[in-house]
């Protein structure tokens, strides 16, 4: 799991970030559910993103 | 940095017994290891004798933290059970000479520490140093109690996190009546709180109301001086550096200004970061 401030905010408001439509934390952690239940599942890269998204804060994992 | 040769700490002239803080917060996680770590190091650079105890018995991380953990040869237990002497098992740091660190067993359990033991070390300890500093463990059990049982003063470590402010304030309720009882804000994320995702300082201390020793940014240059045992109280270029020393200085009393709130970095310093190849 990245350290991500989508995980901060979902978790003071306390609302399970799997259940945010389109997070991408959210289908990491329904990847692990989907281990769990005996599936193999790839697991997501995560990438920093590129020089330039760093610097504008735009940070993007695949 | 070159090693600084261990002085022994002679038997001083009858002196004032040093005090004992205690560092805890409940929730774990929070960084109660990191901020004994750096408070320790910055109270020592400024000459003041100080001893850190690991009381997290069975999870032992101080000495990672503080770059010893090759120089650990007994434990707190093994003191405490009379294994070893107060002097075979303090540990000399590496860098700041009138630092020293007890370490915590690592393969035994938090309730094989005799409570009444654990307060004799920590009064024999105050004979011998200005400060002593007590990293406990996470939870309000056993572990928790050994670690405050020696302890007069105490810095609760709370994250901008509802479950961390409500195990605090569980914490501070437990700590019942000491001498001083302080807070450090820890974590902290300027750009989420000004967009309201994170707790404020402020909203932390309404509900916690302890006197606020500091405010700790989350920042990649304290994760990058944890790994590297390398406490980033010593480097003079770092903000956080230089707010844990404020921290110090504020327990010794020689620092009387109020905590500053760690602000967003400006685009021309985060440029700095990138081209000057500082960890920032």
């Amino acid at each position: 799991m990245p350290d991500d401030e989508e995980i901060i905010d979902t978790t003071n408001r306390g609302e399970p970030v799997v259940l945010t439509p389109d997070s991408r934390l959210a289908l990491i952690y329904e990847k692990i559910a989907r281990r769990l239940e005996g599936e193999s599942v790839p697991f997501t890269v995560l990438g920093t993103g590129g020089f330039f998204s760093r610097l504008f804060g735009q940070r993007k994992a695949g | 940095m070159h090693d600084v040769q261990a002085e022994p700490l002679a038997a001083p002239p009858p002196k004032p017994r040093g005090r004992a803080i205690v560092i805890t917060s409940g929730k774990g996680g929070v960084g109660k290891t990191t901020t004994t770590a750096n408070i320790g190091a910055a109270l020592a650079r400024t000459g003041a004798t100080v001893v850190l105890v690991d009381a997290d018995v069975g999870l032992r991380n101080l000495d990672i933290v503080m770059g010893l953990e090759a120089r650990v040869r007994y434990h707190v237990l093994d003191v405490l059970e009379s294994r070893a002497t107060l002097d075979e098992a303090l540990v000399a740091d590496k860098r700041v000479a009138t630092l020293r660190l007890l370490a915590a067993a690592q393969t035994r359990e938090k309730d094989d520490v005799d409570t009444q033991a654990m307060h004799e070390l920590v009064k024999s300890l105050r004979e011998r140093f200005d400060y002593v500093l007590i990293d406990c463990p996470a939870g309000i059990e056993m572990g928790f109690q050994n670690a405050i049982v020696g302890a007069d003063e105490a810095i609760v470590v709370c994250t901008p996190e509802v479950s961390a402010v409500r195990d605090a304030d569980r914490v501070v309720g437990l700590l019942g009546n000491r001498e001083k009882v302080w807070l450090v804000v820890n974590r902290v994320r300027p750009a989420l709180v000004r967009k309201g995702k994170m707790l404020s300082v402020d909203d932390v201390n309404a509900i916690l109301r302890l006197p606020l020793l500091g405010v700790i940014a989350d920042e990649p240059g304290v994760i990058v001086s944890t790994n590297k045992g390398e406490p980033l109280a010593l480097d003079d270029s770092s903000p956080t550096g230089a707010a844990y020393r404020a921290i110090a200085g504020r327990i010794a009393g020689t620092d009387t200004s109020a905590p500053t709130i760690p602000t967003e970095p400006t685009a021309m310093q985060r440029l700095g970061a990138f081209f000057g190849g500082s960890a920032r």
